[in-house]
């Protein structure tokens, strides 16, 4: 019954009652109690002082009732009647008093109760779901561990064919004297021929890891792909016609460029033709290129043996080769797909094959179509593209946000933002992005979660300060930083890395005047000269310039007009600028540190990040 | 006839051979598992060395085939397996293989292995 209804039940009780009582023999009245009782249930109920004042006034009346009525009651009587019901009103408002009071704190506990139950509740699924992502990762890592395992005995294997011959024929030749020396030879070469074999294993070793590693350097330009598959083409003729097989090339005369290191695409190219001579016994491989809606698309197709459908999902793995283990298998290091795949995934491309058993295979790959990048910065051409991994922009000033994800899409990332650290975590629970790039950081507490998510995800966590600089486009903003809680040695070699003078004029702009005073303290007075200023605009740059300036703690809106100001200002464009950051800088890359400084190009800077986004990539 | 080696890959079956030719010893080799089963019907070798590792058919199964054949049981079976594989050896011991030998061997295990076999010890 709701609420009302039973205020309604209670008041009509109460009403019927008093006729009744009325009518019934007034003090002596059997209803008396109930009508207490309806009163008491009222007032506990609802906390109405009316509803008490109302029944008071009725008690007196009704005390008084007999009296008026019949006027045969002597006045002692009245008296005692109209204390009596004085009383029990008195002891019934507060009975009722009591009662609701008891309900009121049983409620209040109620609510305590439920908001315990709630928070352990949330805490639970926070610790669920942090299980949940901890197990998650120690999967990914068993299997990483699980495919080092097998890349490791792969290498131990492949190296024991060649190291057995090597072993076995200098041997041979050791202990025999008398061999001809024809034979003498022979064995010689054979020596010979299995250390180079031992040799480009080695070689192709050191690829896969690097490539797996991401340590691999990547010289990325303009690539004109048909000329890398007629270089292919005219060196691989040789070991065609040696074998008997004859070679096409299929390229359209004129082909989009795609952004790429050439010589490792002329590796994919070279190893995905030499694949073809290796399965096909006779017949014909075609080589070409065909340009479709915004990439190119390379393909060497061949006559040959074909491959099983289920074994076309694994030949791109380190190791595999065509063919089961025990019975026998092509020469080679079964690396070579797996490098390729690599080479082509790097550039933001995909690799297939597309096979029919007896019939042949074709094998290709696709590049995305170069675009051209229209930032006047050179070295952001350098910066390859990745495709799948973003980077995900924390950043609360709008305007920043704005900013560096402009920069960083004009320099050919994909970007994600979030405003807050909630929205980074509710992000990358979604979408995992390849790297976090912070921009004025917060607080400490606030860096924390992005750390605990960094780890269990593996995603690294940059953090750059960078302005548009109205000259020279986006630069890094400041030549260093100054983190919290303040180190002495930290903040003296900092100052060295980006003053090389012994002494000078350091300026202080900070708000908060005791920060300031307590990185006076710490810089030392004897080396350096300081100044405090509280605002940019109150130091005055024509009369002496500082030889350094260090920016404390300000909204992120405020130290980044401050830092324009001064960056965008030729008197002051030149002093380096150190920044304080209310955070440490535990598990957090600084991109662009003192020594790369203002006018480092952020385009370099930023091939820092390319590194980790593709070893996160590739694990 | 003394022996009889079947390895698919041309390098170690000319090594092996050279050795034992030049220890005296008659030598004739095999490329697959049915080749050796050939050979080893025709000639009776005393010892046969059998890679692990052959296309078509696996040295196990050669293996299997001659021990289960009345003429060809007696022959003295050494297994050449890899190194780390000693899971090869159980099976290869299942299989009724005599002996093992690890790759990458010395030619000279081989020879003292082989004069021990002919010659008692």
């Amino acid at each position: 019954m709701d609420h009302k209804r039973k205020k309604i039940y209670l008041y009509l009780a109460l009403i019927g009652l008093i006729p009744l009582i009325f009518f019934t023999g007034g003090p002596e009245s059997p209803f008396r109690f109930l009508y207490y009782a309806t009163l008491v249930l009222l007032i506990s109920v609802f906390d109405s002082k009316a509803i008490f004042q109302a029944s008071f006034t009725f008690c007196i009346l009704y005390g008084l009732m007999p009296f008026v009525k019949t006027g045969k009651y002597p006045l002692y009587t009245v008296a005692i009647n109209v204390f009596s019901f004085l009383l029990m009103a008195i002891a019934s408002g507060y009975l009722a008093d009591l009662l609701r009071k008891e309900g009121d704190s049983y409620e209040k506990a109620t609510d305590i109760f439920h908001g315990l139950t709630n928070n352990l509740n949330l805490k639970i699924m926070n610790l669920q779901s942090e299980i949940d992502s901890i197990s998650e990762s120690y999967e990914r890592l068993q299997k990483v561990d699980k495919k080092r395992i097998h890349f490791i005995s792969g290498i131990s294997h492949e190296l024991r064919a060649p190291l057995s011959s090597i072993r076995s024929f200098s041997e041979i030749l050791i202990n025999y004297e008398d061999i001809d020396t024809v034979t003498k030879k022979e064995f010689l070469y054979i020596i010979n021929s299995e250390s180079e074999r031992l040799t480009q294993l080695t070689d192709e070793i050191l690829d896969a890891v690097r490539m797996e590693s991401g340590k691999i350097q990547w010289h990325m330009d303009s690539v004109d792909l048909a000329d890398v598959i007629r270089t292919a083409f005219r060196s691989m003729i040789p070991i065609t016609k040696n074998k008997g097989l004859l070679m096409e090339i299929d390229v359209p005369g004129r082909i989009h460029p795609v952004r790429g290191d050439k010589n490792k695409l002329l590796q994919v190219m070279l190893n995905l033709i030499s694949n073809a001579v290796k399965f096909t016994p006779q017949g014909r491989i075609t080589i070409g290129a065909e340009e479709m809606s915004d990439q190119i698309k390379v393909f060497v197709s061949d006559t040959g043996e074909g491959i099983y459908p289920e074994e076309k999902g694994k030949i791109f793995e380190d190791f595999y080769r065509i063919g089961d283990d025990l019975l026998g298998r092509p020469k080679g290091s079964g690396l070579g797909l797996s490098i390729a795949k690599k080479i082509i995934d790097a550039h933001g491309g995909s690799i297939s094959v597309d096979s029919q058993l007896g019939k042949g295979s074709t094998f290709s790959f696709t590049l995305p179509r170069s675009e051209v990048i229209s930032s006047p910065d050179r070295e952001a051409k350098a910066v390859m593209r990745f495709s799948g991994r973003q980077i995900l922009v924390l950043e609360d000033y709008v305007p920043m946000r704005q900013f560096l994800r402009v920069t960083l899409e004009t320099l050919g990332y994909r970007t994600m933002s979030a405003e807050s650290v909630k929205q980074v975590l509710e992000t990358a629970g979604i979408r995992k992005p390849g790297a976090i790039l912070i921009g004025y950081p917060k607080s400490e507490e606030h860096v924390n979660e992005l750390r605990i998510l960094s780890r269990i995800k593996e995603i690294p966590i940059f953090l750059g300060i960078i302005i548009n600089d109205e000259k020279s486009g986006p630069q890094l903003a400041v030549n260093g930083y100054i983190s919290k809680p303040f180190d002495k040695y930290q903040i003296l070699s900092t100052l060295g890395d980006v003053y090389k003078g012994r002494t000078g004029k350091i300026l202080i702009i900070s708000p908060d005047s005791e920060e300031a005073r307590n990185l006076q303290v710490f810089i030392g007075t004897n080396i350096y000269e300081t100044a405090i200023v509280a605002d940019v605009h109150a130091m005055n740059m024509t009369r002496s310039l500082p030889d350094a300036i260090i920016i404390g703690t300000f909204h992120a809106e405020d130290m980044y007009g401050i830092i324009g100001y001064l960056r965008n200002n030729p008197v002051s464009r030149n002093i380096p600028v150190l920044l304080i950051l209310n955070i440490s800088l535990r598990d957090i890359k600084c991109i662009g540190l003192a020594s790369s400084g203002y006018g480092s190009g952020v385009g370099k800077v930023f091939t820092e990040l390319e590194g980790d986004i593709y070893s996160v990539a590739n694990l | 006839m003394d022996i009889l080696i079947v390895d698919d890959e041309p390098f170690m079956q000319r090594s092996l051979s050279f050795v034992l030719k030049k220890e005296g010893f008659e030598v004739e080799v095999a490329s697959n598992g049915e080749e050796a089963i050939q050979k080893a019907r025709k000639f009776r070798p005393k010892i046969i060395f059998l890679d692990v590792m052959m296309p078509k058919m696996n040295g196990f199964e050669v293996c299997k085939t001659i021990k289960s054949d009345k003429e060809l049981c007696n022959s003295y079976v050494i297994i050449l397996t890899c190194k780390g594989q000693e899971v090869d050896k159980e099976k290869g011991l299942s299989q009724g293989a005599n002996d093992f030998i690890t790759k990458p061997y010395s030619p000279k295990e081989i020879v003292t292995k082989v004069r021990s076999v002919l010659c008692g010890p």
